[in-house]
């Protein structure tokens, strides 16, 4: 059956141009312009798509943007609505959710079973045993998930695009249109949006079968269009408002973050159904479904009708109807009185039979579709009256009962919505700053006073951006509520469908408020109302009505539901759009690629963890490169430690307020080991502090420390207004540690400053040339050998390497990486902050209270640890051993420590030791344990329980002697 | 130190990333509007 109509006047397809595709085992044409649906439906296609839960057919509900269960996969493209998705030449495409097609969906069988699967059935019947949860999981997953994802489909990066406007519009209805015009008139430069192909809004197709919607959309079009203020752009979906007016514009390509100084929200609203048995069936529609298939796509919903109206706008739909030669059976209006407007008049002379106070009982199929109307008078409390029923023949229903605001944007933004109920729907309260509400999700509906309504919201945009604009004109609510305070009909035999992405009956929802879920917020949660995946465009007023009435009280007492961005589902390779993750390569970057470091991330850094020997494995490879520091020289790249310098006369007594340790008594030329706690007297941060002066002090932070502890001490410094200056010169210099009993020797060849123990001891810092460059020389040994730390100026740094690794080459030097640094300084019993603390960590439950000098007038986090060590402590970092003879799964970081069955602390490090030849490591046991002799056990991967015992650090030369003499 | 987290007017450190300036911000947490801003130790009376 061919339902395309004749050329209508505005229609949005292009009959010049023929497009052929397939659905399912059919191959069929339409037009450019046409939608999937819009060209099945002219096609004779009925049946569009199985429903979520019970896999009914399902038809046209909207043709605006939530006909969910006339959802596509097109190849790749997953979940496609059809009212709204353009076709394309040569289309392919399938249903979603059907098990062997649409037409033989073996999963209907489901909808004869619904009795047996009411709402929450998963919660109550599948919980028990546990262990055949996960099968259910998987049988339900599958009989109601949506389309397929094509998981080898290629990543598609999206960027973003940023934009900035003066107005932004949205909606480019009546009202947006004229809102744009009048602030555009007063010099503000407009953007307006809209969702849709072409603007006009409800002008495009709500016509009440007369020219005057056409005369008035001309009109306003061409001024806008013609407008230098004015920039359009059409297929293009506001989806969320976040603070300052920056709105998330979504089209089909991209996102743009648009900074509005102002926003016109001219939304407009959402036709909702009625709810009556089989009001699912394919044909039953909203009113204006049907007039935008007509109106936009030349297509006949239906060839005879049944219209059921709430308000006056369902007569507008069938003189529509009439006008697009469609038979009108019959119009059941639920009010019980004439509405006296033109339009009925207009219908009761075309000689229609007009039901007042009757209401749709139920739809009665024919095949898949619907087939007739079965119409009861109403009795004086609003139920049907069954006794009475009659049935109409047809094969399409209309359903025109109200409306619900497109308020999304709104709701986001803070504007408090209050139940109006002369209107019947909630309406905007108090106004946002800068955000402007206009025509019908504003709460006014007639066309003349929804243009009135436009003008002045954007008279009130222009003028709050300080512009010059007219007096706006006065608005007036002509007209009566088009909402019906309750199209809702119960059925003993049910299916009649509140919400249709998730198949939710009305008894259900009576059921789930019986059950005590009678909070709207539960009641959404349980039945899962409104989170399908139209988030209750259709079904959330419905569900509000409902849930007032069992309550016994009012859509404004109910209250709606927290609407979040975005509120229409966005592809998500907009919202991921680029990879950006910025890193760091120190300077010395190329001279590890050259010597086959593999590299890992450390904070913003990338770092060698270890260099692949070749011919080697990873382990070897570290343990050669530990190897090299222990018997010979090593150098490893430090340059992403914070290196800060700090002047002034106050510098010492700075540094003796942000660190633990004294410093006004250290030497020039000398360091010291420094820690930083926060205010509970918790260690956040660790480094080095050398005396280059009287007033200047140079000092290293943490790798992923330094951008936090350089912030906190300007802070710091605001407030305190002591005599300092601070730099951070992280970037500005390179560093690495030359590490190992052969290290003095290479350096001597280098540089004419004396190595020697005597003039340069260990903790000394020097300040001298190394291969021509100036550098700094900090004798400090992390890893537990002779070694120093060379600072240097960064553009230098490669060139000193080389200078180094020449010079070294006889000494058998080897670059080291993290992996090799981090087991040498293990078995120095050295700790890593952040690794070997967490974010509850003192230092007496370190062990490094030795660092902490607690008669100090002053310093950070001394208040709380005053109070803290009153109290018992309840863990401390111990070195442990695991016996040598331990086989199997050795335990990892992480682990716990278990002592008595009970949680006893856990593993911070753990690595094997060459020089021990055993394992060691790091952990947080409980006080008993080290007042208990010291043994316990770590419960590893598997639940095996491994035997380990607390040993004194430094696990490694004890007496620290291999520091202070080098070859 | 001892913050208090309930929504309300609250005094915050703000920080001028570009001049390195730390500023006082007065906000409303509640209304997500900040009140007035002023400099360390230069609070309008």
């Amino acid at each position: 059956m061919n339902a395309r109509l004749p050329p209508v006047a505005g229609e949005w397809i292009d009959r010049t141009k023929k497009l052929t595709f397939d659905f399912e085992s059919g191959h069929y044409e339409g037009f450019a312009g046409d939608t999937v649906t819009s060209a099945l439906l002219a096609a004779g296609v009925r049946v569009l798509g199985r429903s979520f839960k019970y896999h009914r057919a399902r038809g046209v509900l909207s043709m605006a943007n939530h006909d969910v269960n006339a959802m596509f996969q097109d190849g790749a493209r997953p979940n496609l609505r059809g009212d709204v998705e353009l076709l394309r030449d040569r289309m392919v495409l399938t249903a979603v959710n059907t098990f062997g097609g649409i037409t033989r969906d073996r999963a209907r069988v489901l909808d004869k079973l619904s009795a047996f699967l009411p709402v929450g059935f998963y919660y109550k019947a599948f919980h028990t045993p546990k262990a055949w949860f996960p099968f259910w999981e998987r049988v339900f997953r599958r009989a109601t998930g949506l389309g397929k994802l094509d998981l080898s489909t290629s990543r598609i990066r999206t960027p973003k695009r940023y934009d900035f406007c003066d107005v932004l519009v949205v909606g480019a209805g009546p009202s947006g249109m004229c809102a744009s015009l009048s602030a555009a008139d007063a010099g503000a430069s407009v953007v307006l949006v809209d969702e849709n192909a072409r603007i006009g809004g409800s002008l495009t197709y709500q016509r009440g079968g007369s020219d005057h919607a056409g005369a008035q959309l001309r009109d306003l079009e061409t001024r806008v269009n013609a407008h230098p203020n004015i920039i359009v752009r059409t297929g293009m979906l506001a989806a969320g408002w976040y603070t300052d007016n920056w709105v998330a514009l979504v089209d089909s390509d991209r996102m743009t973050k648009m900074r509005a100084r102002a926003v016109v929200v001219a939304t407009g609203v959402y036709e909702q159904p009625a709810v009556f048995r089989n009001n699912d069936l394919p044909g039953v529609m909203l009113a204006s479904a049907a007039q935008r298939l007509m109106y936009r796509y030349a297509v006949m919903p239906m060839s005879s009708a049944v219209v059921l109206c709430g308000n006056h706008d369902g007569y507008a739909a069938v003189l529509d109807l009439l006008a697009n030669g469609i038979r009108v059976e019959a119009v059941v209006d639920l009010r019980r009185g004439e509405g006296g407007t033109d339009e009925e008049a207009k219908v009761k002379k075309a000689g229609i039979r007009i039901h007042h106070g009757h209401c749709i009982y139920e739809a009665r199929a024919d095949g898949p579709a619907v087939g007739a109307a079965v119409v009861c008078p109403l009795l004086p409390g609003g139920e049907a009256d069954v006794s009475r029923s009659e049935i109409v023949a047809c094969n399409g229903i209309l359903m025109s009962v109200g409306y619900a605001p497109a308020a999304a944007l709104m709701y986001q933004a803070g504007v408090e919505m209050r139940f109006d109920s002369q209107v019947g729907q909630f309406v905007p309260e108090s106004p946002a700053e800068g955000l402007f509400a206009a025509g019908r999700v504003n709460g006014v509906y007639a066309l003349e006073d929804r243009q009135r309504d436009g003008s002045s919201a954007g008279i009130a945009a222009a003028k709050y951006l300080g512009l010059p604009a007219p007096v706006a004109p006065a608005v007036t609510r002509t007209v009566a509520s088009p909402n019906h305070p309750y199209p809702i009909f119960d059925h003993p035999r049910a299916k009649n469908f509140v919400d249709f992405d998730e198949d939710l009956q009305l008894k259900d929802l009576a059921n789930a408020a019986q059950e005590g879920f009678d909070n709207i917020e539960l009641l959404k949660r349980y039945t899962t109302i409104g989170m399908g995946p139209s988030q209750g465009k259709h079904s959330n007023m419905n569900a509000i009505r409902i849930l007032a009435k069992l309550l016994k009280t009012t859509p404004g007492e109910v209250g709606t539901t927290t609407s979040r961005p975005f509120y229409h589902p966005v592809p998500m390779s907009h919202l991921a759009g680029r990879g950006f993750t910025p890193y760091r390569q120190t300077p010395l970057h190329s001279r590890h690629e050259r010597a086959g470091a593999v590299f890992m991330h450390a904070g913003v850094w990338l770092r060698p963890e270890f260099y692949m020997a070749r011919g080697k494995t990873k382990l070897e490879s570290v343990r050669d490169e530990a190897a090299a520091v222990r018997t010979g020289v090593g150098i490893i790249d430090v340059g992403t430690l914070g290196k800060m310098e700090i002047s002034g006369p106050d510098a010492a007594a700075f540094l003796e307020r942000i660190y633990t340790g004294r410093f006004a008594n250290m030497k020039v030329g000398m360091t010291r080991y420094a820690l930083m706690l926060d205010e509970s007297g918790v260690i956040i941060d660790d480094g080095v502090v050398a005396r280059l002066g009287d007033q200047r002090f140079y000092f290293t932070t943490t790798t992923t420390g330094s951008a936090n502890v350089y912030r906190e001490m300007t802070r710091l410094n605001t407030v305190w207004s002591m005599r300092v200056g601070i730099v951070n010169s992280t970037g500005a210099y390179a560093a690495v540690n030359l590490a190992g009993p052969r290290s003095r020797l290479l350096l001597a060849g280098l540089t004419d400053l004396d190595f020697s123990s005597e003039a340069f001891p260990y903790l000394g810092v020097r300040e001298a040339n190394v291969a021509g460059v100036p550098a700094r020389f900090l004798r400090v040994g992390f890893v537990g050998e002779y070694g120093y730390e060379i600072h240097m100026p960064a553009d230098c740094a490669c060139a000193i390497w080389d200078a180094l690794m020449e010079a070294g080459r006889v000494h058998g030097i080897r670059p080291f990486g993290v992996e090799a640094q981090r087991l040498l300084r293990l078995e120095k019993g050295h700790v890593i902050i952040g690794q070997d603390t967490d974010g509850l960590t003192t230092p007496r439950e370190a062990a490094v209270e030795w660092a902490v000098k607690m008669d100090k007038t002053f310093f950070i986090g001394q208040r709380s640890l005053k109070i803290v060590q009153r109290k018992s402590p309840k863990t401390r970092l111990v070195g442990f051993t695991l016996d040598s003879a331990t086989e199997g799964t050795i335990p990892r970081e992480c682990h716990l420590v278990i002592r008595n069955g009970e949680l006893a602390g856990r593993i911070t490090s753990v690595a094997w030791s060459p020089a021990l030849e055993k394992h060691i490591g790091l952990a947080f046991v409980s006080p008993e344990i080290v007042a208990g002799g010291g043994g316990f056990f770590i419960r590893v991967d598997g639940g095996k329980m491994v035997p380990a015992r607390i040993a004194n650090t430094p696990f490694y030369d004890p007496a620290g002697e291999r520091q202070k003499s080098a070859i | 130190f001892n913050r208090n987290g309930a929504p309300g007017v609250k005094r915050e450190w703000w920080l001028h990333l570009a001049s390195g300036i730390w500023f006082v911000a007065e906000r409303d947490t509640v209304a997500d509007k900040v009140l007035r801003t002023y400099l360390f130790g230069e609070a309008p009376t």
